[in-house]
């Protein structure tokens, strides 16, 4: 089962890797890598069929807010790609669209203490669906596989925090990417402010590579040369409110509080026709390598 | 009416009395969430017919409302008392609002958006122990939004008990290993016995019928 709405993979100078775009491909499912034109050549030798490529207009690039003074002296990161996508996305007559960063590995699914990952991409559609139960969740994705502990108890999902690397995002709204860094805390905490909610996923869940381990992408253009700070003194300054800066293990972060959050209560949308119970949308565990996997690999 | 006065010689020091109530001076609680009208109506009776009413109501004085007991109280109104023993405690609104978070939190998940629950969560602000109670209310809302999606059984796992083992050399950790029928490795830090399969399963994954 595929997911309903589109994806989008913003990607620069990492067309050797190509980790999210390669591990959809396995999963089988159909999604669109955003490159830039100087790139499109390396891109177009390296992906797989379940990937077509989208060029970034650099209008997007151009009428970006870094939200800082330094112009085009710098990369202004993924930001202009993803407001590509979710143009496009609506041009496309989506009401939501999936962004997602060119960095994760693998996918999981997490039930019964188990971390195991996903074959294919009924996933995506079971958040999509859980999503649209409500008329006020306007953003989720699945949680960092290195925040789950799975021995620790937890909830399916956790309402009003940060979304971060794979996003679901409802189009209808007014807001739009911006920054240069931490987008997506700044996007979050944009969308909480108003009293919208968001949802991250513990049932579903990503494993990306560092960020700054691969190269490409932003590692080049931010850390290598500047560390963390300006990364995070950028999301400080445009949310004082709730975020601060902390050294930790030698490097700078930000801490931000979404207390205030948790009150933006989930509002089901009405006749919504929910069965009770559990609905695992076809999903089965089998072993890796066993009789059913490898029939149902052979299939795809 | 107060028939008699417990005030110091009780534990619970915000029971200052006990006593007989007129059903007519009670006030209900505007913080408790009715469910009188979704109770099927012979279920009080049929349940607590064999009781009989001895079990006292919950009355704050400060305020008169019912803090616990509404249940005693409709059967004692369906059964034409006129008076319900009951136990006086003295709370300002933010307390009283707590016990009946800590006493009946059914009460305020069936009615989560209600005004019982935005007065707690206020007042958790400033109080762990009514926090931690929020957190755990929390908990159990997300799950109840998960109807109809796939299986999530996720509880803490915790080891009955945990021994350290020496070994004086790899050969006796591999005979260890050996003797339990597990795999150990220098990178091993703990296993279980028997074998359990949690955390992170690379020789599982989930596949699904409409792919």
């Amino acid at each position: 089962m595929n997911p309903n709405f589109p994806i989008y993979i913003p990607s620069k100078g990492r067309w050797s890797t190509l980790l999210t775009s390669h591990r959809l491909h396995a999963m089988g499912v159909p999604h669109f890598i955003i490159v830039e034109e100087q790139e499109i050549h390396w891109y177009e030798a390296a992906k797989d069929n379940s990937a077509t490529l989208l060029v970034l207009d650099r209008r997007y690039q151009q009428e970006y807010d870094p939200c800082d003074e330094l112009g085009d002296s710098k990369s202004k990161g993924p930001g202009p790609a993803r407001n590509f996508a979710w143009d496009h996305s609506l041009a496309g007559g989506h009401s939501w669209h999936w962004v997602m960063d060119d960095n994760t590995r693998w996918f999981y699914r997490l039930n019964r203490n188990r971390l195991a990952s996903l074959a294919d991409g009924t996933a995506f559609r079971v958040m999509e669906e859980f999503c649209q139960r409500y008329e006020n969740v306007v953003m989720a994705g699945p949680n960092y596989l290195t925040f789950i502990r799975a021995r620790e108890r937890c909830a399916p999902f956790v309402a009003n925090t940060r979304i971060y690397s794979c996003n679901l995002i409802r189009n209808d709204l007014p807001y739009r990417w911006r920054g240069r860094y931490n987008e997506d805390t700044d996007l979050s905490l944009r969308m909480l402010k108003d009293g919208w909610c968001t949802i991250q996923f513990n049932a579903f869940l990503q494993d990306k590579e560092t960020t700054q381990r691969i190269p490409g992408g932003n590692t080049k253009e931010f850390y290598e040369a500047e560390g963390t700070l300006p990364k995070s003194q950028m999301i400080v300054d445009l949310h004082p409110d709730v975020a601060r800066l902390v050294e930790r293990w030698g490097r700078w972060h930000h801490y931000v509080d979404y207390g205030p959050f948790r009150y933006n209560r989930l509002r089901r949308k009405k006749h919504m026709d929910i069965k009770a119970g559990v609905d695992n949308y076809g999903m089965r565990l089998v072993t890796v390598g066993g009789k059913e996997a490898d029939e149902y690999l052979t299939s795809l | 009416m107060l028939t008699s006065t417990l005030a110091d010689s009780n534990s619970l020091d915000r029971v200052i009395t006990e006593g007989e109530e007129t059903l007519d001076d009670l006030l209900a609680n505007p913080y408790n969430y009715d469910l009188f009208s979704r109770r099927p109506p012979d279920l009080l009776s049929n349940v607590l017919e064999g009781w009989g009413w001895r079990q006292r109501v919950i009355v704050n004085r400060q305020s008169g409302h019912i803090i616990d007991g509404c249940t005693y109280l409709e059967g004692a109104i369906a059964s034409d008392e006129k008076v319900i023993s009951a136990i006086y405690v003295d709370l300002d609104d933010a307390e009283e609002c707590a016990l009946i978070g800590a006493l009946d939190w059914l009460r305020i998940m069936v009615g989560r958006d209600g005004p019982t629950l935005a007065f707690l969560r206020q007042a958790g602000e400033s109080n762990e122990p009514l926090k931690g109670l929020l957190d755990a209310l929390d908990a159990i809302d997300l799950s109840m939004e998960w109807q109809g999606m796939p299986e999530f059984t996720q509880d803490k796992i915790n080891a009955w008990g945990a021994i350290r083992v020496n070994f004086l050399s790899a050969t006796d950790r591999d005979g260890f290993a050996a003797l339990i029928g597990q795999t150990i490795t220098d990178q091993t830090h703990s296993i279980w016995y028997p074998k359990r399969e949690i955390d992170h399963c690379t020789l599982n994954c989930y596949v699904s019928d409409e792919s």
